[in-house]
Formats: structure tokens, sequence, C-alpha cells
């Protein structure tokens, strides 16, 4: 028998990972992103309709109840995209000041072309 | 003093922000006391006149997209440095402490092979700088911790007045810390087995303007350091050495 809250926990997730694709199709998003996101809405599914699966997850883990897992789970998924957007962070920090300094290396060149151009007429 | 190699290209590199009261005098004390070596400030998004009084001084200067920070200045005067074939850079802060008349002591030893990196070192010799006390114990334990992993004496661990040859700028273009980039720059290049030599320089006092190191910025550069410096050990793992 499907329970309310199965049918609940089940359209969330589909109806999170159909504005995963949406975004995904739109370029909002990069695929290599949507990924933990398409993990995230699977797992759910998977909790929602197998709760004998969470239940040994909770006996696995010695915990009391499944939900104090279920909240577990989610915080450690949430600190690895932390982690994982504080990586993405420091890439394009050091990306950016590679282009911030091109430019302005460029810019200099820019500005001294007039008088350059002048030096050669001359 | 007369260089062995007279047509050698040698560079000065002046990261400037906020630096419009010492920029006019320092630029001229460097034509006149260093007249073989080019000048690029690096104006660091001031938002004082630099730009305007740079512009004055018919000085090249680069100016950053935004404030990147003495890290990021520096390397963007190594890059150019790189790019133009400069076989020697010299960093000459913008403040007007470090005297252009040593600037041809500090480039000796690049000149001889002595050294890839060479230091102007405040405390080699007895004189008149003196730091402040939380400065001191900064630069002291840094200066000690660096000393120990380089496994050469290193008494000015913070000192901007640093002059490289092309080994270095080529070095630093692919590395160079954002912030407080001394020691562990220092340490990087001790790991890639470039030779790093300290000489004796008089500093001057500062004339105008304030030290950008407070509290919270000295708190900041201890444990930035101090971190820095842990992963430069634990990325080191003796196959490092490829730039020699």
């Amino acid at each position: 028998m499907i329970l309310p809250h199965q049918y609940i926990t089940v359209s969330i997730s589909l109806v999170f990972m159909g504005f995963v694709l949406y975004l995904v199709r739109r370029r909002a998003m990069r695929e290599a992103y949507s990924i933990f996101w398409f993990v995230m809405g699977v797992s759910f599914i998977v909790v929602a309709t197998r709760e004998s699966f969470l239940e040994r997850i909770t006996v696995f883990m010695g915990a009391k109840y499944p939900a104090s897992v279920l909240f577990f789970l989610g915080l450690m998924f949430v600190l690895m995209l932390a982690v994982h957007f504080s990586v993405e962070l420091s890439s394009l920090r050091s990306q950016n000041i590679s282009l911030n300094q091109a430019i302005a290396i460029l810019q200099e060149r820019v500005c001294r072309l007039p008088n350059e151009a002048e030096e050669k007429n001359a | 003093m007369v260089l062995t190699k007279p047509r050698l290209r040698i560079l000065t590199i002046v990261p400037a922000f906020n630096e419009e009261a010492t920029l006019p005098s320092l630029v001229a004390d460097l034509r006149e006391k260093a007249p073989f070596a080019d000048i690029i400030v690096i104006n660091d998004c001031s938002t004082d006149r630099t730009l305007e009084i740079c512009g004055q001084l018919h000085v090249p200067t680069i100016t950053t997209i935004y404030n990147l920070g003495i890290g990021g200045a520096m390397q963007t005067g190594y890059r150019y440095a790189h790019q133009k074939g400069y076989e020697i850079a010299v960093q000459v802060d913008g403040d007007g402490q470090h005297p252009p008349e040593q600037i041809m002591e500090l480039i000796t030893p690049l000149d001889k092979g002595e050294a890839d990196l060479v230091i102007g070192s405040r405390f080699i010799q007895q004189n008149s700088y003196k730091a402040t006390l939380p400065r001191l114990v900064g630069i002291s334990l840094f200066s000690f911790v660096t000393s120990c992993i380089t496994r050469q004496k290193i008494t000015d661990v913070t000192s901007g007045f640093r002059a490289a040859n092309r080994k270095t700028i080529d070095f630093f273009v692919r590395n160079y810390p954002d912030d407080f980039p001394d020691a562990e720059t220092l340490i990087l290049l001790a790991f890639s087995g470039l030779k790093i030599k300290e000489i004796p320089i008089i500093m001057r006092p500062r004339t105008t303007g304030i030290s950008s190191f407070n509290f919270t910025k000295s708190l900041l550069y201890i444990c930035k350091t101090s971190l820095s410096i842990m992963a430069a050990l634990l990325s080191y793992n003796g196959k490092e050495k490829k730039t020699k």
C-alpha cells in the first residue's frame, strides 16, 4: 500500500528533478552540477518507496530514529556540496585573477599603440 | 659596480595602491639612481590620483580591473616581464621605503649567477629601521620557520625589495600566492631548487601614509602564512625540483 507521505515525497522529488532538467536545458546549470541534484532526487524516491532500506541503514548506523538518519545524510550531502563549491570558487578566483592580469597588460599595450605608431611613422 | 652582462634587460616593478604622494619622488629617484632599468607601475585599482600621476610622469602603467592585493599585483608585473622578455625583475614598493640606489647591489648576485632571487634584508646590518613589536615578532617567527624549511638563513622574510632572474620570473608567472606571498614564495622557490640570497639594505622610513598592516591583517597574516607553509610542506614530495 502506498502511503500519502510517499506520494508527496515522490512527487516533490520528480518536480525537483524536472526543474533541474529544465535548468540544464536552458543552460542555466551545467550537466556536471545537475548530477548531484539528480542523485539527491533519486535517493529521496528510493528512501520514500523502500522504507525498509532506511530502516536497515538506521540499524547499521546504530541510530534510534530513521528520520534522524535522513537528516544526517542530508546534512552530509549539503556539506559535501559546500566543499565542492569552495573548490569551484577557488578555481574560478584563480581564473578570474589570470584574466584580470591579462586584460590589464593588454590595456597597457593598447594605450601605448598610438605612440608606437607615431614613432614608426616618424 | 659594473654588470658582467651590460645588455641585461632589467625591469623595476612598482606595485602601487593609493601611492599618489610617494610616486613622483620614487619615479624620479628610480630614473636618477637606476637608469639602466625600465619601470612599470602596477596601479592596483587605486582610488586616489595614482593613475593620473603616472600619466603626468609618463611612466608605463598597468591598471588592474579590480584590486588584486600585493600578490596579484606583483604577479601581473612578473607576467609583464615574462612577456616582454626581461632577464631581471626588481620589486620596489610604491611607498618609497626601498632605496633605488641599492638596486645595482641587488641584481649583482643574479648577474654573477650566485642566486635566482635576491632579497634586500633590513636585519643583516644594524640600521635605523624600526618595526612595531607585533610585526617584529611576526617577521622573526616566519624568518626562523622559513630558514628551517629552506635550510638557509633568511633574516627578512617580509622584505618586498627583491630581484628575480629569468628562471624565477617564469616560476612566479605560474606560482604566486594572492595574499601575503612573502614566506610562501621563498619556500616554493627553495623546493623548486632555486637559489635565494639576502643582501643588507638600509630601508628608508615611510614619509607619508600608514602601513596597511593593522591588528586584523596581522592575525590574518599569521594564520594564512602558517597554513600556506603547511600546504607547501605537504605538497612537497621531493619531485618538485623541475625548474632547475
